[in-house]
């Protein structure tokens, strides 16, 4: 089983036009199109992240065009907003840029008895940002952890704090460095912190911004800049350097074969938790929508907004989850 | 911003008299109508003192949990037939505890009635030579033929309609071989988790010896790699206490002769890579807290201690050290079992005269100490979800309900100084979550406290010069026509939404400030300079020259030194800025000083929340001083003083109060503004007073932080608290100036 998801996964990652400039992601074929069906209308409420906000908007326009009598409110303020929002019954769907912590699955069975449903619904290439002038193309994980955390836990020998300590010479060299974030509601935060700062903390000069479009307009307008987002939010003003996990190994870049193959270190699920009670089929609105978000056309649109859709096998899988 | 409600019109309207109406009925209906006034407009006041005290009763209600203490009580009591566990797991729910006795039997039992689920002899009696339980679940026993067994225990969740049923499973049993040589293990820590199995122990020959089986999950597929490694490390002495992190990185000794050692296992060092001394009693318990970075050491003679890693306080580059953090009070006899939590830092210590005591590392505090119920502990053990411990004795079972809401919030953790673990000393620190429970919450509202009084400071130096001679100058010299368009024009900017001003402020002010710093210091200082210039060569001109000018056209003379002369100064400071500080101040200061100027910074932030406290404290100087009495300038004038005489020496004394509540309303003003500091500064919750960084206020942080935080939990109920702050520094400085002004006004009041 391992062995054909591993050669799928090959056979994808080679299937894809590979190209010195920015590819792009092809659906697979064999994901089923929407099938639309009757009696779904009522309102939808969406609480969590802001990483899934503009995906969650346009699965939103492409459901209304599906079911016009169906309203849909997104609200995308951070992945740890989504559990209070799920457990409150404010919101439907919690879209979640990282997994539930325990303390949160334990709030929600506090409540309901069983835990939350959680289906992926796409892949983020989480990218490291700079200015688009800036000379830097790649950096390591450990160079990462050394820049955004005063830690330092996964054992860089010293602190990066300017750009010269990572090699960069004239004008660059006496620049400190600006750094910008998200702040910790924030899914991204989170991820970013157990993954690329092997869990150790931020320092303090970290700039919180409450959304990933302020933290690349961030870098946009600060030459010295360098920030973390998903890649869809990815504009002109900006590069996504190359990761790799640490000094020797490969450098990945931020793009889809090197996410399908394995080589870019901060890829992750994008996710969307439900409130589905164990044994009991979950509400025809809320089914309906994750079912829009795996389908060929809901994959589209994650293309559409700059992540990667899923694979047919993981599809197949979150689509039974729901049953 | 209601700073000057009009309570003058009282809805009494004159009634017309009228011949045929007699004179007493109407008074009679002005009676009435004046009774109707004064009820509504003292229902309205006691409205208001009714609202904000019940904004305060409802923010105390909010904090008040914070204060409720920890318990811990015992909620089931069983016989136990078998030899006592010499360790205990839990379920999530709290239905089932199995314990491995050193025979070698499992034992599941149901926590409602004592009854045995499920009993299986792992081991043959006499093989095992420890037993100990370890992450995820898991029981694990060394034995004497050199091995470790991990036996992880699962509890299958199955919905049977709304009902939830609990099943306890053996899942796959692990075997790790540390001696080859088939020698005995006594002393041994083992993980399984996530990162794989590993285990580490003392050898017959008083080696220690580590297998590591390391798994790694392939992104997409899910498909696991394991490796296997096997490691002999060098102990200066026997260890009598191992302790192994989940990531299987770190591992953990105490040795009989009061070292405490610590072994990087990701370097390939047999010897140890740090060694500190544990003090004159020897250690009979060591534990990891979650996050694996702290150590809990408990004493022989009942001292309890926090150590972990930290680097060297001024030289990172002098290595790190294992260092005692923290100690607790004493308890009564040597600690026999530690148990931590996996939800918090919160662990159980437990002593040989059964003195149990529950404790929280960041906040320093004793949380509760109390008698275990069964005397002679075997095992201890944390339930999953961190609201129970089972604790297991020769002959009983007892089940502990652990009730520990806050702990993780005291006097200290929010105003003092904490020694964060792996920092090198004690600081003030705000980050209060993440995404993942092993975290340990930085509560300190020091930073936030200092953050807004830094704002509140900026702002105020620009503002109150500015707000406060502008009300002079409209107030007393300029021309009524002029005065009739300036006054409602300030007024007006008070209208602009906050929000508009912080995202100019961040977007489109903070790029160009940056860009020219050097300029706007030199038009900061140079345009007061330049006007007292202006002016004195407007004396200088002969008086017959100057009489032909209408009164008040002086102005466009001020007016145009200021546009030449602020064009002039800001090219100045270009051509400095290009020759004193190569072409980038903010790249010069960093090089020089080693300053970080930050685009998103107090200056910017000054001068945005500047322009919203502007025209209040503009609004209220600009009345108190239009006020002051006529006759008073009157006479002052008809006593020959100047104009400028009259102004400093009569109309601002008198005025002074007014001016000082305006002050302080503007203070008031800019303590609570939220959206301007959220947008325009980065949000960094430091302390550090320099212009040119950002801060974190405590409105913003509320703002930032308030949806994220699970409703009731310790960061909601600490945000309240900082909301309540923020209402208590209000309320006094506003009572203050209140005080201060009635004095003034009492002073002056016979001028």
């Amino acid at each position: 089983m391992t062995c054909t998801r591993f050669a799928l996964a090959l056979a994808l990652s080679a299937a894809l036009p590979v190209s010195a400039s920015a590819q792009v992601a092809t659906v697979d074929a064999q994901i089923a199109p929407y099938a639309k069906v009757s009696g779904i209308s009522g309102s939808l409420s969406s609480v969590g992240s802001d990483t899934l906000n503009n995906l969650m908007t346009l699965w939103a326009e492409g459901f209304q065009k599906e079911y016009p009598n169906v309203r849909i409110q997104i609200e995308g303020k951070g992945s740890s907003t989504a559990p209070p929002a799920l457990i409150a019954g404010t919101a439907q769907l919690g879209p979640m840029s990282r997994e539930m912590k325990p303390t949160e699955v334990d709030e929600f069975e506090k409540k309901y008895g069983y835990p939350p449903t959680d289906v992926r619904v796409a892949i983020d290439a989480l990218a490291v940002y700079v200015n688009k002038d800036n000379p830097l193309d790649k950096l390591t994980l450990t160079q990462v952890d050394a820049i955004f955390s005063k830690a330092r836990r996964c054992g860089a020998p010293a602190e990066i704090s300017s750009w010269k300590d990572l090699g960069l010479t004239g004008a660059w060299a006496g620049r400190p460095m600006s750094l910008y974030g998200r702040n910790s509601a924030s899914g991204t935060y989170g991820y970013f912190k157990e993954h690329a700062l092997c869990n150790g903390d931020y320092k303090d000069t970290v700039k919180e911004q409450p959304g990933s479009a302020s933290v690349v307009q961030g870098v946009t307008a600060d030459p010295s800049g360098i920030g973390y987002s998903g890649i869809g939010y990815k504009t002109s003003g900006v590069k996504a350097v190359d990761l790799a996990t640490k000094e020797g190994e490969p450098y990945g870049k931020a793009e889809a074969s090197d996410v399908y193959g394995g080589k870019y270190p901060l890829a992750r699920f994008l996710r969307i938790y439900v409130n589905k009670p164990p044994g009991r089929p979950l509400d025809p609105l809320v089914r309906e929508f994750v079912h829009f978000a795996l389908s060929k056309q809901g994959q589209e649109i994650v293309v559409k907004d700059g992540y990667l859709p899923l694979l047919l096998d993981i599809d197949q899988t979150e689509m039974k989850k729901l049953e | 911003m209601a700073s000057h409600l009009d309570v003058s019109a009282s809805p009494v309207k004159r009634a017309p008299l009228r011949a045929s109406v007699r004179p007493s009925a109407v008074a009679r209906r002005r009676i009435l109508y004046d009774r109707f006034a004064r009820v509504v407009v003292s229902t309205g006041g006691l409205a208001v003192i009714a609202s904000i005290l019940g904004i305060l009763a409802f923010l105390v209600i909010e904090v008040w949990p914070l204060l409720t203490a920890a318990r811990v009580s015992v909620v089931g009591s069983f016989a136990e037939t078998g030899a006592a566990p010499a360790a205990l797991v839990l379920d999530p729910d709290r239905l089932y505890a199995a314990g491995l006795a050193p025979d070698g039997m499992l034992t599941v039992r149901r926590l409602g009635d004592g009854s045995t689920t499920l009993a299986e002899q792992l081991l043959s009696p006499g093989l095992a030579t420890a037993v100990e339980a370890c992450g995820a679940g898991t029981l694990a026993a060394a034995t004497i033929d050199g091995r470790v067994l991990l036996q992880p225990v699962t509890w299958d969740v199955s919905f049977e309609g709304e009902q939830r049923r609990v099943a306890p499973r053996l899942g796959d049993a692990a075997w790790i071989d540390l001696d080859p040589a088939r020698g005995a293990v006594s002393v041994f820590a083992a993980q399984r988790g996530d990162a794989g199995s590993a285990a580490a122990g003392v050898l017959a020959d008083g080696g220690v010896a580590v297998v590591r089986q390391t798994q790694t999950k392939q992104f997409l597929t899910d498909a696991l790699t394991t490796k296997e490694e096997r490691r002999t490390l060098d102990a200066p002495a026997r260890p009598t206490r191992l302790a192994l992190d989940r990531a299987q990185r770190w591992l953990y000794a105490a040795t009989a002769d009061g070292r405490l050692l610590a072994w990087d296992l990701a370097r390939d060092v047999a010897t140890p890579t740090l060694v500190a001394e544990s003090g004159a009693s020897p250690v009979s318990a060591l534990a990891l807290l979650v996050g694996d970075r702290a150590l809990v050491v408990g004493h022989a003679d009942g001292a309890l201690d926090v150590w972990f890693t930290t680097s060297h306080p001024d030289d990172p580059a002098r290595g790190s050290a294992l260092t005692r953090v923290r100690g607790f009070p004493r308890q009564d006899a040597a600690i026999t079992r530690i148990a931590s939590s996996d939800r918090n830092r919160t662990f159980l210590a437990l002593d040989a005269h059964a003195g149990l005591g529950l404790y929280y590392s960041t906040s320093d505090r004793v949380l509760w100490r109390g008698e275990a119920p069964v005397a002679d502990g075997t095992a201890l053990a944390f339930a999953p979800k961190g609201d129970g411990a089972g604790l297991a004795a020769p002959g009983h079972l007892a089940v502990l309900d652990v009730v520990n809401p806050h702990p993780e919030v005291s006097w200290r953790a929010l105003f003092g100084q904490v020694w964060y673990e792996g920092d090198p000393r004690p600081s003030f620190v705000w980050q209060s979550s993440s995404g993942s429970d092993d975290f340990e919450a930085k509560l300190s509202l020091t930073p936030l406290l200092v953050g807004t009084f830094k704002g509140t400071f900026y702002s105020l130096v620009l503002a109150i010069p500015l707000a406060v001679l502008g009300a002079i100058y409209t107030s007393q010299f300029m021309h009524p026509r002029l005065q009739r368009l300036v006054k409602p024009t300030v007024e007006l900017m008070a209208s602009l939404p906050s929000v508009v001003l912080g995202f100019l402020a961040g977007l489109w002010l903070a790029p160009r400030v940056e860009q020219s710093l050097p300029s706007l210091v030199f038009l900061a200082l140079g345009v007061p300079v330049l006007s007292l210039v202006a002016g004195a060569l407007w004396t200088a001109i002969p008086k017959a020259l100057r009489g032909r000018f209408v009164s008040g056209s002086e102005l466009v003379l001020v007016a145009l030194v200021l546009v030449v002369g602020s064009i002039g100064l800001y090219q100045l400071g270009q051509v400095v800025e290009h020759t004193t500080f190569g072409g980038s101040f903010s790249e010069w200061l960093f090089a020089k000083t080693g300053a970080r100027y930050d685009q998103r910074n107090a200056l910017v932030v000054g001068i945005a929340m500047g322009f919203a406290v502007i025209p209040i404290i503009f609004a209220i100087s600009e009345d108190a001083l239009s006020n002051v009495p006529h006759t008073l300038t009157a006479g002052s004038l008809a006593l020959g003083a100047s104009r400028w005489q009259t102004v400093v020496r009569v109309v601002l004394p008198t005025a002074s109060a007014g001016i000082f509540s305006a002050v302080m309303v503007g203070f008031g003003r800019a303590v609570g503004e939220t959206m301007i500091v959220l947008m325009a500064t980065g949000n960094t919750p430091i302390m550090d007073w320099s212009p040119f960084n950002g801060f974190r206020t405590l409105s913003a942080n509320i703002a930032v932080e308030i949806p994220e935080a699970p409703v009731g939990g310790s960061l909601y109920r600490t945000l309240f608290l900082a909301a309540l702050l923020l209402f208590a520094l209000t309320f006094v400085v506003n009572t203050l100036a209140e005080l201060v002004r009635q004095r003034l006004r009492e002073r002056y009041a016979r001028l």
